[in-house]
Formats: structure tokens, C-alpha cells, sequence
């Protein structure tokens, strides 16, 4: 790090070359006998609750514990890292950016938050950080040239197994913010002003079809082949699936109580029929205000930490959810065009 | 020991340790440090400590008294 300069020293005084470590390397001064580092835990009794019962359910791996050098709010955070993993995250990062936060509270402002939480009521949560970004266009002209009513499927399928979980900015927030924007500027005296997003005219017609049934559109698969589109539809067949293998926790009293003043949750995925489009105009309009009031989550799964059956039942919700976005980023990668909007590679 | 059963131990010893944070009985939660960030009154003490040593080195005619063998020397 210092080489080719001449140590200088004072008379009496250590030189520098005495004092500092040399090479390329970072010593830090210790006393003998002292360690470096002092744990504690004060305040954590939720944290401790909870990873005591996810080592009972086996949900936590016992070799976690040393790397999270005993701590047990480390040990929970690491054991849902490891379930994220488990259940797709590495899938879920290419098109999602989204984090999971366990807490006692779901509005951090309020005064009845518990200052040390005993872990009968907690709280897991999904939220975007980023918004996911898909061009539906290419892949819906490939559908509709093998069935013409597989574009209303695919999309319609799409769009519900992920909405159960998380929220998708579309065509039908754009149309409702087009209908809210006249609502405000009708009887205005320079109403012709003002320019509103042409939504339906960017909306192409092979969606607004009646989509197949789930028998129909497994009859329709056998006859596509290995066909881009019959992959496609595998793809999707399997996202639907896995997204009704658990449902949505219902909110309860106090849950509302706690998101009376929040705005609806953040998108997690914008979904174009064309780059540019008024849906995605809609969307930039859109987002300048989403943030003004703190957003619900996009899905809340409580439980209480002293009942192992509600663990259970909340992490294999979170599984579920888990694996439904990492099976959405798989439909998105056989997307034609979609290898632009890679979040995380 | 099969790997079960050393799996079980293991889940055994972080339901062991865990036993004892809930408990307030865990060794890392003795050490004196962690007795001291903990606890109001040990902090209150130091504080009227360090203060009245302090003053001690304001008094002119003082001397200050030595520390106890391997003691280092109070730090105001």
C-alpha cells in the first residue's frame, strides 16, 4: 500500500512504518484478551418465539444458526432467504424486484405500535421495490395466429394468476384512470384542452375475445406442438396452476384498522400491448402519485409465532406466492422480445 | 451417528440455545458488557463515576489515587 516512501520519524517518536501493518492489508488494533465483538439480546422475544418454532417445523436448517452467529432475528431473516430460494427466487429475480418484510405492525407510524413484540401477531409482507415491465404485443400476434382465442386466454390467465398475489398495472388501470380523468374535466370550460390517453385504441381486438376454458385450451394445446405457442401455453397452464395451490389471507379487522389510510399496493409488473402505448403513458401519469400516501403491501400473510400451524400455513402461502412469481417469469422469458427487460440475469 | 440423528442433535442445541435467550439465561446475555448495556442503573453509576472523577481532577491540592494492579488509569 505504501511502497517506495521513506518512513519519516521524529526523534522519540514510532516512525509509521512501526505503527501501520504492512502489505495490502487492513489490521485492526486489539487489545489481548478483548474480543472485537459483543453480542446481546435484548428485545427480541418475537424474533426468539418465532425461530424456535421454525426449528420445530424443520422450516429452519439448524446449520443456519452458526452463521447467524446465534442471533435469532439473523436466523429467521436467513431461513426466509433460504425458503425464497427454495421456491424460486433466483426465476423470480429476472423479472421481479420485490422484498419480503416480517413485522409486528403494518402501519409503522401508528401509536399502538408494541415496542418489544411478544410474536402472537405478526405480519409477512411482499412489496415492489421496482416494477417488473412486460411488451405483450409479439406474443399475443404468435397466439393468435395458432387460435384465435388465445390471446384473450393467455392474457386473461396471466393476469389472474398473478393478481391473486400481486398487483399488475394494465390496460384496465389505464381505462379506469381515462374514465377518473373525464370524470374530473367534465362541464370544464376549456375541456377540449386537455389530452387524454387514446386506452382503447391501443388495446388490440384478439384480447377483447371470449377466452377458452381450461378443458378447451388443453384440447387446443395437444394441437400446437412443440410450437413456441404450445410452449407458451405449457408455461402458462403451469403458472395458473401453481397460483391456486394456496389463497389469499382475508384481512382482518385490525389489519384494516392498520391500512384505513394507505393507498392501493404499487404495481409489481407493467403490462404493454406496444412500447410507448397509452397504457404505458397512463402508467407514468400514474406514478408520480402512487407514493404520495404509504401503498398497502401487495400481500400480507399474518400469523401468530406461537402457533406453529399458523407458521406453517403462512410460509407455505409464501411458497405459493413465491413460486407463482418465479412460473410468471418463466412465461415472460418465452415472450418474444422479452430478453430486453431482464431485471436481474 | 446417522445423519438423522446428528440432525436432531443439532435442531436439539438451537432449540437449546433458544431456550436459554427466551429465558434471559444465554451466556452471551451474562458478559458484562451485555449486563451493562442493559441495565439503567449500572449506567448511572458509571456516569456519577466518570463525573466525580472529573471533578477529582479539578481539585487543585488533590492527588489522584492509583488504580488496583492491572487496572488501567481512569480516563475522564
Amino acid at each position: 500500500m505504501a511502497k517506495g516512501i521513506t518512513p519519516v520519524a521524529a526523534a522519540r517518536l514510532a516512525s509509521a512504518a512501526d505503527l501501520m501493518g504492512t502489505g495490502d492489508q487492513l489490521a485492526i488494533p486489539r487489545l489481548e484478551g478483548v474480543p472485537l465483538e459483543h453480542l446481546y439480546s435484548a428485545g427480541d422475544s418475537a424474533f426468539i418465539v418465532l425461530a424456535r418454532t421454525l426449528v420445530r417445523l424443520d422450516l429452519a436448517a439448524p446449520e443456519d444458526w452458526p452463521l447467524a452467529h446465534r442471533d435469532p432475528g439473523a436466523y429467521v431473516l436467513r431461513t426466509i432467504e433460504r425458503w425464497i430460494a427454495a421456491h424460486g427466487g433466483g426465476a423470480i429475480r429476472r423479472r421481479f424486484d420485490l422484498y419480503a418484510t416480517l413485522g409486528s405492525n403494518l402501519d409503522e407510524y401508528s401509536d399502538k405500535n408494541e415496542e418489544n413484540p411478544d410474536g402472537t401477531q405478526l405480519y409477512l409482507t411482499v412489496d415492489p421495490d421496482r416494477c417488473g415491465f412486460v411488451v405483450l404485443g409479439p406474443t399475443l400476434e404468435v397466439l393468435e395466429k395458432a387460435h384465435p382465442r388465445l390471446p384473450a386466454t393467455f392474457y386473461s390467465l396471466f393476469a389472474h394468476a398473478l393478481n391473486v398475489w400481486v398487483r399488475i398495472y394494465d390496460f384496465h388501470d389505464a381505462e379506469d384512470r381515462v374514465t377518473m380523468l373525464k370524470d374530473w374535466i367534465e362541464g370544464e370550460a376549456d375541456e377540449d384542452q386537455y389530452e387524454i390517453p387514446d386506452v382503447e385504441r391501443c388495446i388490440p381486438a384478439c384480447i377483447k375475445g371470449h377466452p377458452l376454458s381450461r378443458r378447451e385450451l388443453r384440447e387446443v394445446r395437444v394441437q400446437l406442438g412443440e410450437t413456441q405457442a404450445g410452449l407458451l401455453v405449457d408455461a402458462l397452464l403451469d403458472l395458473a396452476g401453481i397460483s391456486g395451490h394456496a389463497k389469499r389471507p382475508e384481512l382482518t379487522d385490525r389489519m384494516r384498522e392498520e391500512l384505513c389510510d394507505t393507498n392501493p399496493p404499487l404495481p409489481s409488473l407493467l403490462a404493454v400491448f406496444v412500447e410507448g402505448d397509452a397504457v404505458e403513458g397512463c402508467f407514468d401519469e400514474e406514478g408520480q402519485t402512487m407514493m404520495e400516501v404509504t401503498p398497502e403491501p401487495s400481500v400480507t400473510l399474518p400469523f401468530n409465532a406461537h402457533q406453529p400451524e399458523s407458521v406453517r400455513q403462512a410460509f407455505r402461502t409464501f411458497g405459493v406466492i413465491c413460486n407463482t412469481l418465479a412460473a410468471a417469469s418463466r412465461v415472460i422469458d418465452l415472450m418474444p422480445g422479452s430478453e430486453r427487460w431482464v431485471i436481474q440475469s | 451417528m446417522s445423519q438423522t440423528r446428528r440432525k436432531e442433535a443439532a435442531k436439539q442445541a438451537v432449540l437449546g440455545e433458544l431456550e436459554l435467550l427466551a429465558g434471559d439465561r444465554h451466556p452471551r446475555n451474562q458478559t458484562l458488557i451485555a449486563r451493562f448495556a442493559r441495565c439503567t442503573d449500572y449506567q448511572n453509576a458509571t456516569k456519577l463515576l466518570t463525573e466525580a472523577l472529573g471533578a477529582t481532577g479539578r481539585w487543585q491540592k488533590g492527588s489522584p489515587l492509583s488504580p488496583p494492579p492491572g487496572w488501567l488509569p481512569p480516563l475522564t
